[in-house]
């Protein structure tokens, strides 16, 4: 079967000197599947997808849509992903929100029309469809963090690696997130700590401590008390 | 305190009827006009002011930012003429103090001159006109980008400045002199930082979005009033070079 997302004990670095970020990890997303990374802070989720598309040196195998992932593929990989980053600013190049959506898809060679249509389409499902025109430096953070979202769906690529999508949004945006993400298509990696959200969106759970894959799991139930569990551990 | 996001779009003058792309290269022509007017004597004094003026005019920016701009223009150009005495001027000249204070005078009226002309511009685009202005003309596709990056990232990074003005505000300054000079030693290296790691991670996101295809180039078809204020502007433009030309420089 074709994998969205393939990593074979993948290991990571900032630095050569540093300590591994990421230690051997090894998993697959089929295409399709959305799976959340949980962890506590510092525990490596956000370096993983990094590692994912190529933004940090990394060492063993990594796939997305069986295109191995190397310098060469790097753009072709890219291409297959709509990532979302946890500080929504910086992933904002335009002066408006409409051009900003619009790029991602005039960057894949859809004309300009088709582009705006889809991008208005897509603002409207996110309901932020009132702000195409605005600016994006009037913008609060929750509705920068929909304009990124939007900027990452508009392509509706196979596989979506979205860090911490829900943590600016009010709790009407969240349910209208989660309902959102459940009727994509697309294969997910959704780096969070919010373990209400993702037991609405995931079917998987993976629990990453010290960059390694401490548990993995499609038992929401159990991965809640898991997570309790291990939140008033650390605690203590 | 007025930002520099404030001053793109705040202006309401008849300019704003033009397409983005008029605007910017008739911004682009008054600028030069001022560079190539010369202003020793009357003639080139009257055109010049007038050229300055009407394009502020046109242009409608509000008066508090011009009073601000005016204000700033004194700032910055007014400790000039502290070094009037040290200028350095023929000496058998009967007016040497005429000659010496031409000097900051010159440098003063034609920097107080693009202040206005640069603002007035900014004024009748907001940025994403700007964007589109600047991709309909014909320009390398990378400098559009390039520009147009430079300018984001700048209001990006002066939104940033206030959010540190307002923690400042919020979480008060050390108390006492010492501490105070420490913690406003310490702010630039702070801001340096924040600053390097938003590069860094814009850089990222470039990379990953694929910025390095650029922007695209639009075709705008300009009205009647485009081709009219195109042709003004390269009129006033033809005059400041015969201008110039006159007066044999």
């Amino acid at each position: 079967m074709k994998a969205a997302l393939t990593l074979r004990n993948v290991s990571a670095r900032y630095r050569p000197e540093d300590p591994a970020v990421l230690n051997g990890i090894s998993l697959n997303i089929a295409l399709g599947e959305r799976v959340a990374i949980l962890g506590l802070n510092g525990s490596g989720k956000t370096s993983l997808l990094y590692a994912s598309v190529g933004l940090m040196p990394f060492d063993g195998y990594i796939s997305v849509c069986d295109i191995p992932l190397s310098e060469r593929t790097e753009r072709s990989v890219r291409n297959h992903v709509g990532f979302l980053f946890s500080v929504p600013d910086d992933q904002i190049l335009f002066p408006s929100v409409i051009d900003d959506v619009v790029f991602t898809m005039e960057r894949r060679g859809i004309p300009h029309s088709e582009a705006c249509i889809k991008a208005r389409s897509v603002l409207e499902r996110l309901g932020i469809a009132r702000l195409a025109s605005h600016s994006p430096h009037r913008l609060s953070h929750g509705q920068l963090q929909r304009v990124a979202l939007a900027g990452a769906l508009v392509a509706e690529p196979p596989l979506l690696l979205l860090d911490e999508p829900s943590t600016a949004l009010d709790p009407v945006g969240k349910e209208e997130l989660a309902g959102l993400l459940v009727s994509l298509n697309a294969a997910m990696l959704i780096a969070t700590h919010d373990i209400d959200f993702v037991r609405r969106v995931c079917q998987r759970f993976i629990v990453l401590d010290d960059g390694m894959i401490a548990k993995d799991t499609s038992d929401s139930e159990h991965i809640t008390s898991y997570w309790c569990h291990k939140a008033v551990r650390t605690c203590r | 305190m007025t930002s520099f996001l404030d001053f793109w779009g705040c202006g309401k003058g008849p300019c704003r009827q033009l397409a983005p792309a008029t605007r910017i290269l008739c911004g682009t022509i008054v600028f030069v006009c001022c560079f190539v007017t010369p202003v020793q004597n009357p003639l080139g004094i009257i055109f010049f002011a007038c050229v300055v003026a009407g394009w502020t005019l046109l242009c409608g920016i509000p008066r508090k930012t011009f009073a601000g701009l005016c204000m700033y223009a004194c700032v910055l150009f007014l400790p000039l003429f502290l070094l009037v005495p040290w200028i350095e001027t023929d000496a058998s000249a009967n007016n040497r103090w005429a000659n010496a204070l031409a000097v900051p005078l010159k440098i003063g009226i034609r920097g107080t001159a693009c202040i206005f002309i640069c603002v007035s511009t900014v004024a009748i685009l907001d940025l994403s006109e700007f964007h589109r202005g600047l991709a309909a003309l014909p320009l390398p596709r990378m400098l559009v980008a390039l520009i147009l990056q430079i300018i984001h990232q700048t209001a990006m990074l002066t939104n940033e400045s206030r959010r540190i003005a307002c923690v400042i505000q919020v979480r008060g300054t050390a108390s006492g002199c010492i501490p105070k000079f420490r913690f406003f030693s310490a702010l630039p290296a702070i801001w340096l930082l924040r600053i390097m790691n938003r590069a860094e991670r814009v850089a990222a996101a470039m990379d990953l979005r694929g910025f390095e295809v650029t922007t695209r180039t639009v075709r705008e078809f300009g009205t009647f009033l485009d081709g009219l204020a195109v042709t003004v502007i390269f009129l006033l433009l033809g005059t400041a070079i015969t201008i110039r030309w006159i007066n044999g420089l």
